[in-house]
């Protein structure tokens, strides 16, 4: 699943809050899991591994040295058998999310459907600090 | 490449096969007694390629088919082939298929050379080179198991399988052969064979991984056929032939 990053400011031009995209040192793991994904790496975009045989993933998420926050995605999988050779891939299609909200502010679903890894599936909106 | 251009092909392809037997007649001077279709006999063969090359390249699949076609005017000759085949086959990460299928091809072949002389009476035809068409159906009790799925993230592993029984699928066929009278109606031919898959009954076509009759159902295939037969001739075409 393609994530990227958002973050939110007041525009006191505009007199309004604006978001825009973010690049941010994050460290990123699945809950529950030692494994960590990214660690203090700058990312604005990165992808998320979710399960294949469960239909929720969730993934602890930490800006900087900030709280972390967790987020959940609730998800359908749907088995294609590719080929004798290539075996089966695992496609999504995100039904829901939810999240903590230490340092996010929202999650917004741009595309539920989860094949293609190099397309964005969910923006992650940071409040400014 | 999509299904719409697969049957893009396809039907370009039959219609160049058909233009090409049309302009076939239009050469040939009409003649008044010759002009209606006349039956000139029949041939059976067995195809010996297709077992030949499971023994020596794919042992994994085993195939027999024979053949029957009828002569009309020397020049269509309407075609039924039927035959089985079944695979058995194992890929390293463990994946296994098998299936087991009757097929059937109908079709016709079309005579390339001039059926008639100068004068637009019948010629005789021991030999000839033809274009051809089939549609073909196979009716396949598959098994297909230990598909493996891994997410190595989250450390799931899972292995699937899939089965059914008749499940069927059918395509089209464009050919191009020779057959040859070897000695008294003893004949044999050879035929290459471009194969596009048309539809199945299931959702999910890749789980019929493999059709007896039609090959490895990703793609398009090529096959060849080699056969050898007996074709027997009317009385009035045996005294064209001793002329």
């Amino acid at each position: 699943m393609g994530v990227s990053l958002y973050k939110t400011v007041f525009d006191a031009k505009k007199e309004a809050f604006v978001s825009s995209p973010t690049k941010e040192k994050m460290t990123i793991k699945g809950l529950n899991n030692d494994s960590i994904l990214y660690q203090e790496q700058s990312l604005s975009n990165f992808n998320l591994p979710l399960r294949a045989l469960q239909s929720t993933s969730a993934f602890v998420l930490q800006r900087g040295v900030l709280e972390s926050d967790t987020i959940v995605i609730s998800h359908e999988n749907v088995n294609q058998f590719i080929s004798l050779e290539c075996g089966c891939f695992v496609y999504h299609t995100i039904k829901s999310t939810a999240t903590t909200t230490h340092q996010i502010d929202s999650l917004v679903i741009e595309n539920t459907y989860v094949q293609n890894v190099s397309e964005n599936h969910l923006r992650i909106y940071y409040r400014a600090n | 490449m999509s299904q719409l251009k697969r049957h893009i092909i396809l039907i370009l392809l039959l219609c160049s096969v058909a233009v090409v037997s049309l302009a076939q007649v239009k050469v040939a001077p009409k003649s008044q007694k010759d002009s209606k279709m006349t039956y000139n006999g029949w041939s059976a063969h067995a195809d010996i390629a297709s077992p030949l090359m499971g023994l020596a390249v794919d042992k994994s699949i085993v195939t027999g088919e024979a053949a029957v076609d009828v002569n009309l005017s020397n020049r269509f000759f309407p075609t039924l082939e039927m035959g089985y085949g079944a695979v058995s086959t194992q890929m390293t990460n463990g994946s296994t298929y098998s299936a087991t299928a009757p097929f059937a091809r109908l079709g016709m072949n079309f005579n390339l050379l001039k059926t008639k002389d100068k004068e637009g009476n019948m010629k005789p035809h021991r030999n000839y080179a033809y274009l051809g068409l089939r549609y073909g159906i196979s009716l396949v009790d598959y098994q297909l198991a230990n598909v493996p799925i891994t997410r190595g993230y989250w450390d799931e592993n899972r292995l699937l399988s899939w089965n059914g029984k008749n499940a069927y699928a059918g395509w089209g066929e464009v050919l191009a052969g020779v057959r040859v009278d070897m000695a008294k109606g003893f004949t044999m031919g050879w035929s290459i064979r471009m194969k596009l898959l048309l539809h199945t009954s299931l959702d999910e076509k890749q789980t019929l991984w493999y059709v007896p009759g039609y090959g490895n159902s990703s793609g398009n295939t090529f096959t060849l056929n080699y056969t050898l037969g007996y074709t027997y001739y009317t009385k009035a075409e045996r005294s064209k032939l001793k002329k």
